[in-house]
């Protein structure tokens, strides 16, 4: 019986190993369509001309720690011709707000809206304490961008950003959200390989994968632009995954369509992590996020199938399958131990995920790298490709329970 | 039966891994191919560069340059566009007689048939840069202008651009009317190449566009003429302000203070500012207030005052524009019951204070 279980188990792995790799494999067609769209650099043009449209960025942050403050300066420091940083505080303390006033030279504008002394592209918010939805459509109301940029305070960013994101917008009507990211690499230690062979399955996966079947959703690291009306048809959000998927669910059941374009460039992106902790701190924290959306799916138009197939499938590979693989190895190994089931059982198990797991991670490394026109460091290539072999002995049992205890806390 | 999932499992497992090993093999062939050839030219560039600049400061040695051109066309040719936006006038000539001589004109000219998509492009847009300059316009002859057809957008952009370098006004026109049916993208990629020749397409083009009727055509050349922000003589400007369609109606209040000053152009803008469409009364207010309309004060005092948020901003915005009694307005409106009004004409009364 227990035998039996442990090998439909096994089998269920192997097939989600090889689904995987189809995934993986559309993400490289998609990408590879993507780099023939256009080889030009636009941007300059774009800086000086009038008919740039104006861009927002609001920003909610948290505090008025001095991380908070250097994220609104790097903000101020993006290149566009038209654009404004609207920072919303949330209800902040006397304090608190003074730090801002004090950082940015704040002068009264008009009820609540402060403005900067020097900066003119500048507009303060404050306002009572109350959701970041609340919040967030505040800011939008204040601002005047037809634009609206949104950039996680934990990435890092290229100045103009903005204006290369712009593009997708400008050259097709039809795209209402647009999103944009590439991996980065580090090698100078194990961890960090592990970082980059993460990095590259989400991007060759949810990003490009998901892009090429319409159901791209923000992903760690990235920025998003929209146009104004769709962030005013999405109405309350709780984050800017939440805000994308509303509007794929709104589209979805019958409203305007939606469709979010990725700028599969290094725009934005997340530092690869050097430590285990951060590492899992990154795992952890995209898992929240998820876990958040599948708590408020009733919140979201079309609920758990407001992305399609894409949201339950994202449920079952960051939720079910680390669970079930956990469960294979703590049962195979008790079995075994117990006599309950043949040692074939254990192999068996062991070939449908670490084995099937080292070949997905080597199939990541190479894929991404036949998707790009030109060729890329071949000595790091290397590296990410053998380092795939220490990913699935040991880190990816580990991941497994970061994916667990970060969708449960 | 736990021996044919062993096998199954093993045989997958082995046909996927040697498929991941030849891929890996064959992409590190092209990885390292492309690093050597990426290496080669990023040693010669400096050295190019160098020898280019002398040779634009007027030294008519050449002997280095060629031998560049043994060692590396493609490093020559990198180095050549390296110049693109940095150099105009004799030393741009020089630069594609140079690239004429060397015969790089021509073979960008063969590229532009080459099956790599890339590849393909990157001829386009050298040949862009490089028809600035009359001899080379006659190596590429018909090419650029039989790309304007071509199916690839970027193709139809580089070649866009490259023709308005002729300066011949046919067939800027022709661009022009290629331009305003294209993406948004390419009209603004365009409108700058087009700018100088505003006057000229306003005289002929606009006319034959506006003869049309086609809203989106009409839509497209307004953003075109918004593009180039410099006042123009506009025909027709009039007649738009009061066009059916939205989309060329809000245009039309854009383009409305870059064209001449006339009765209808001031009867439409004030038209506008009492239309249901809110978008058409925010348009109404910005001409309003670019052109100094005094004869919009009441009206846009109204729109303050009783106006929602948007509009309210509009009209302030507009009166700040508009001193002294655009500011006598928004000053007394301050201390407006209505706390949209007040606030929107502190704000706007603000701005237009440190204006002054």
């Amino acid at each position: 019986m227990i035998s039996a279980l442990l090998q439909a188990g096994s089998m269920i792995l192997f097939l989600s190993a090889v689904a995987g790799l189809g995934i993986l494999l559309k993400g490289c067609y998609v990408l590879r369509r993507q780099a023939r769209r256009s080889s030009h650099d636009f941007t300059s043009i774009l800086l000086k001309s009038p008919q740039m449209p104006m861009v927002s960025v609001i920003a909610a942050p948290a505090d008025s720690s001095p991380a908070s403050r250097g994220f609104v300066r790097h903000l101020l420091e993006l290149h566009c011709s038209r654009s404004e940083v609207v920072v919303v505080l949330n209800g902040p303390s006397e304090q608190d707000f003074q730090a801002w006033r004090d950082e940015f030279r704040l002068q009264s504008a008009a009820l609540g809206v402060w403005e900067s002394a020097d900066l003119p592209a500048l507009q303060v918010l404050r306002t009572e304490s109350s959701s970041w939805s609340a919040a967030y459509h505040t800011g939008l109301a204040i601002s005047s961008g037809s634009l609206i940029a949104m950039l996680d305070a934990e990435s890092q960013f290229v100045p103009d950003i903005l204006l290369r994101l712009a593009l997708p917008l400008l050259a097709d009507e039809e795209t209402a959200a647009v999103c944009g990211t590439a991996p980065q690499f580090a090698s100078n230690s194990l961890i960090e390989h592990f970082a980059g062979i993460e990095g590259l399955r989400l991007y060759l996966a949810r990003c490009a994968a998901f892009a090429g079947w319409n159901m791209l959703l923000p992903v760690q690291g990235c920025c998003v632009l929209l146009r104004r009306d769709a962030v005013v048809r999405a109405g309350a959000f709780a984050s800017p995954l939440e805000l994308i998927l509303q509007l794929h669910g709104q589209a979805r059941r019958g409203g305007p369509p939606f469709r979010m374009a990725l700028v599969p460039e290094p725009v934005s992106w997340i530092a690869p992590s050097a430590s285990e902790s951060g590492l899992r701190h990154l795992i952890v924290r995209d898992q929240q996020s998820l876990a958040s959306v599948i708590r408020h799916r009733r919140q979201i138009a079309g609920g758990i199938g407001a992305l399609g197939w894409g949201l339950p499938a994202l449920f079952y590979w960051r939720m079910v399958r680390p669970l079930l693989e956990s469960a294979v190895y703590v049962l195979a190994l008790v079995a075994i131990v117990t006599g309950l089931a043949p040692l074939q059982v254990g192999v068996l198990a062991l070939l449908c995920t670490v084995g099937a797991g080292i070949l997905v991670s080597m199939a990541a490394v190479v894929l991404r790298e036949l998707a790009e026109y030109q060729g890329s460091d071949p000595g790091r290539m290397t590296k990410l490709f053998l380092a795939s072999i220490p990913e699935n002995l040991g880190y990816r049992q580990m991941r497994n329970l970061w994916l667990l205890q970060g969708f449960f806390r | 039966m736990i021996g044919t999932e062993l096998s199954l499992v093993s045989v997958v497992l082995c046909g996927f891994g040697l498929w991941v090993l030849g891929m890996f093999g064959m992409s590190l062939l092209r990885a390292l191919a492309w690093q050597k050839k990426y290496r080669a030219t990023q040693a010669h560039l400096p050295a190019i560069r160098s020898a280019l600049v002398d040779y634009l400061s007027g030294n008519e040695d050449r002997t280095r340059l060629r031998e560049f051109i043994q060692e590396s066309r493609e490093a020559v040719a990198a180095a050549v566009m390296s110049f693109e936006g940095t150099v105009n006038g004799t030393a741009r000539e020089r630069l594609c007689d140079l690239a004429l001589e060397l015969a790089l004109v021509h073979e960008w000219c063969q590229q532009t048939r080459s099956k790599n998509v890339m590849e393909q492009r990157a001829a386009y847009w050298r040949l862009a840069f490089v028809c600035a300059y009359e001899p080379c316009r006659r190596v590429a002859g018909d090419i650029l202008l039989l790309a304007l057809n071509d199916a690839d957008e970027e193709v139809r952009l580089a070649a866009g651009n490259a023709i308005i370098y002729t300066g011949a006004v046919d067939d800027v026109e022709r661009v022009f009317e290629h331009a305003i049916v294209q993406t948004q993208l390419n009209r603004i990629v365009l409108s700058e190449e087009l700018r100088p020749f505003a006057v000229a397409l306003c005289e002929r083009a606009i006319p034959k566009v506006l003869k049309s009727g086609d809203a989106a055509r009409i839509a497209g050349m307004l953003h075109m003429v918004v593009a180039w922000e410099r006042a123009v003589p506009l025909p027709g400007i009039g007649q738009l302000l009061s066009a059916e369609d939205r989309r060329v109606r809000i245009l039309a209040l854009q383009a409305a203070p870059l064209a001449q000053d006339a009765p209808e152009v001031r009867k439409g803008i004030l038209d506008a500012l009492v239309d249901p469409d809110p978008e058409i009364v925010v348009g109404g207010a910005q001409a309003a207030g670019r052109l100094r309309l005094e004869a919009a004060l009441p009206t846009l005092a109204r729109l303050l005052r009783t106006g929602d948020a948007d509009l309210a901003r509009a009209a302030a915005s507009a009166l700040g524009k508009i001193p002294p009694r655009g500011l006598v307005a928004l000053q007394e409106l301050t201390s407006s019951t209505s706390s949209t009004a007040a606030s929107a004409a502190s704000e706007a009364l603000t701005k237009a204070q440190g204006r002054v």
